[in-house]
């Protein structure tokens, strides 16, 4: 069967994911979340943010989960998104990926030291 | 003040996206806004707005929520409506950007632009023509060069752009305008005649790109009567109620549920009706004939349907959960049957499934895993061949195509799906001759020792 599109993961598709791990968020929260997780190198602007949730909600790694609005606040209903079991695969599979990209740079000695 | 700029900003992103995330990026932008105060954050959300700005005009904006919509009463499409990219909002983005990105270098010097993330969607169809009637006479693409070539033209970029393997769509597309340089597509008479050779020529490049026989890839439909524009008003309450007590009152589409001479039962089901409203009579009607020796599931006329339906029946057929193939990428169908069910005797007793031409969708996903499972025996003609696993994608008036737009589930089986080769029979008898022939196998069967 030929490859889609989202093998290899791009990059924001990859984070999104992996912001997802622990907790149903919604799309300011993973955009909030991604921004720590990459040590406030990459903030995912709207355009980007939500065609990449299209396009992670067409190829069933995430899904939305009922409409709800914030304890204590009083912001409209938000539309939240959950990791499905294809989504943690997926960005499984990309980590291994970039792990083995890292083993490749550390053989070569481009990157030094065990972990990074 | 300064979130209604940022509102109109957003305005300026392509119609699609405003309508379908719209509220979620003015949300966004409002927290935003909120959390990071002072000249030096507030300077930086809007230079991360321009970028986005930048990249999204740039890549448009084509990712629309499939829709479920109806088409001349046949079984569902996903009908994605493809819009092009706004000229103006191109303009206005490139221009808006210009000027911050020069605004704020002016004034930032120290600030570094903010790197924009991979981008994921590349937008199909910016190139396809409107759609627009004038441009699309159905008449004309028989009559005029120009129009047949606009209408493979857009084909063919559907295919470059849509199909979820992109060098593979790549040379699909190419092989249609192959013969359409060779003038293969000149001397057809009608927009039918145009929409089968073309199909045809998809399948013998399919076939040659190595693409398994069964699996869907693509299909152009013509349709005399106009195609839909988009999808049909929610259904409200009342339709809702209406529709179920239609279904009722048609008994959920069992024509007839019987126990035929020498204890054989018999079952005529002429669509697979809704699960939410059918799911007991689906249950009354096989424990009425739980007690017989022999199954005949009758569906020479079941267009398809839920296939929810087809997967409780098949779960009285086997004594434990059983995988089912679904060609659809995202099907709502649960991948096993619900087997074993309690008090069902049918597990071991020989299935006939009688097919037809007409035998489609949903019937065929019935028909297709009964017979890989070796389940059942087939009896009848080799059915339809129309898989409906695509998104659908409005061209005109008259000429749409469904794509297999995300990589499907592949089939364990040698046979990889029924796509235009439909199911073959096991007997093969003609459609009238089905349940004689099916009543004869019942009747003779070897019995178990």
């Amino acid at each position: 069967m030929p490859k889609n599109k989202l093998s290899p993961l791009p990059a924001a598709a990859f984070q999104i994911l992996m912001s997802l791990a622990d907790d149903d968020l919604h799309g300011y929260e993973i955009m909030r979340r991604v921004e720590q997780q990459t040590d406030g190198r990459t903030r995912i602007g709207p355009g980007t943010l939500y065609s990449s949730i299209q396009v992670l909600l067409d190829a069933g790694f995430i899904t939305e989960v009922a409409l709800r609005g914030e304890a204590g606040s009083n912001d409209e209903r938000r539309r939240y998104y959950r990791l499905t079991t294809a989504g943690r695969k997926a960005a499984r599979d990309e980590a291994e990926r970039l792990a083995d990209v890292l083993r490749v740079a550390r053989a070569k000695k481009i990157l030094r030291g065990e972990y990074v | 003040m300064f979130e209604r700029f940022c509102a109109l900003l957003l305005r300026l992103y392509p119609a699609e996206f405003r309508r379908t995330y719209g509220r979620e990026a003015v949300q966004l932008m409002r927290d935003r806004a909120r959390d990071e105060r002072g000249v030096f954050l507030r300077a930086r959300l809007l230079m991360d707005l321009a970028t986005d700005l930048f990249a999204t005009s740039l890549r448009g904006w084509q990712a629309a929520r499939p829709s479920l919509v109806r088409i001349d009463g046949a079984p569902r499409f996903d009908i994605i409506e493809v819009h092009g990219l706004r000229p103006e909002a191109l303009a206005a983005g490139i221009l808006t950007s210009i000027l911050l990105f020069a605004s704020f270098t002016l004034l930032f010097q120290a600030t570094e632009p903010t790197k924009t993330p991979a981008q994921l969607s590349e937008g199909p169809g910016s190139e396809v023509p409107s759609g627009d009637a004038d441009e699309f006479d159905p008449r004309a693409v028989v009559t005029d060069p120009e129009a047949r070539h606009k209408l493979i033209a857009a084909i063919a970029l559907n295919l470059r752009q849509l199909y979820f393997d992109r060098a593979l769509g790549q040379q699909l597309a190419d092989a249609v305008l192959v013969q359409e340089k060779k003038g293969e597509y000149e001397s057809l008479d009608t927009g039918a005649d145009l929409a089968a050779r073309i199909n045809r020529d998809i399948q013998a490049a399919s076939r040659a790109l190595g693409i398994a026989g069964g699996v869907f890839v693509a299909d152009v439909v013509h349709s005399e009567r106009a195609l839909p524009t988009g999808p049909p008003p929610p259904m409200t309450d009342e339709m809702r109620e209406r529709s179920r007590a239609v279904l009722l009152l048609q008994n959920c589409l069992f024509e007839t549920v019987e126990t035929l001479p020498h204890n054989i039962g018999y079952m005529k089901l002429n669509g697979f009706a809704d699960a939410t409203v059918c799911r007991q009579t689906t249950g009354r009607a096989m424990a009425s004939l739980n007690k017989t020796d022999a199954l005949i599931v009758d569906l020479r006329d079941n267009g398809g349907g839920m296939g929810d339906t087809a997967l409780q029946i098949a779960g009285y057929l086997f004594d434990r959960p059983t995988y089912m193939y679904d060609p659809r990428p995202d099907s709502p169908v649960p991948a096993r049957t619900a087997s074993p069910i309690p008090g069902n005797t049918l597990v071991d007793k020989p299935v006939y499934v009688l097919t037809s031409s007409r035998t489609q969708s949903a019937a065929e996903y019935f028909v297709y895993n009964v017979k890989m499972l070796k389940r059942a025996t087939i009896v009848g003609e080799t059915t339809a061949g129309h898989q409906h696993s695509g998104a659908f994608h409005r061209i005109n008036d008259h000429f749409g195509m469904g794509i297999q737009q995300v990589a499907p589930p592949e089939s364990p089986y040698l046979v990889k799906g029924w796509e235009v080769i439909g199911v073959e029979p096991d007997v093969e008898v003609s459609s009238t001759d089905a349940l004689a022939a099916a009543r004869k196998l019942a009747e003779h069967r070897p019995v178990p020792k």
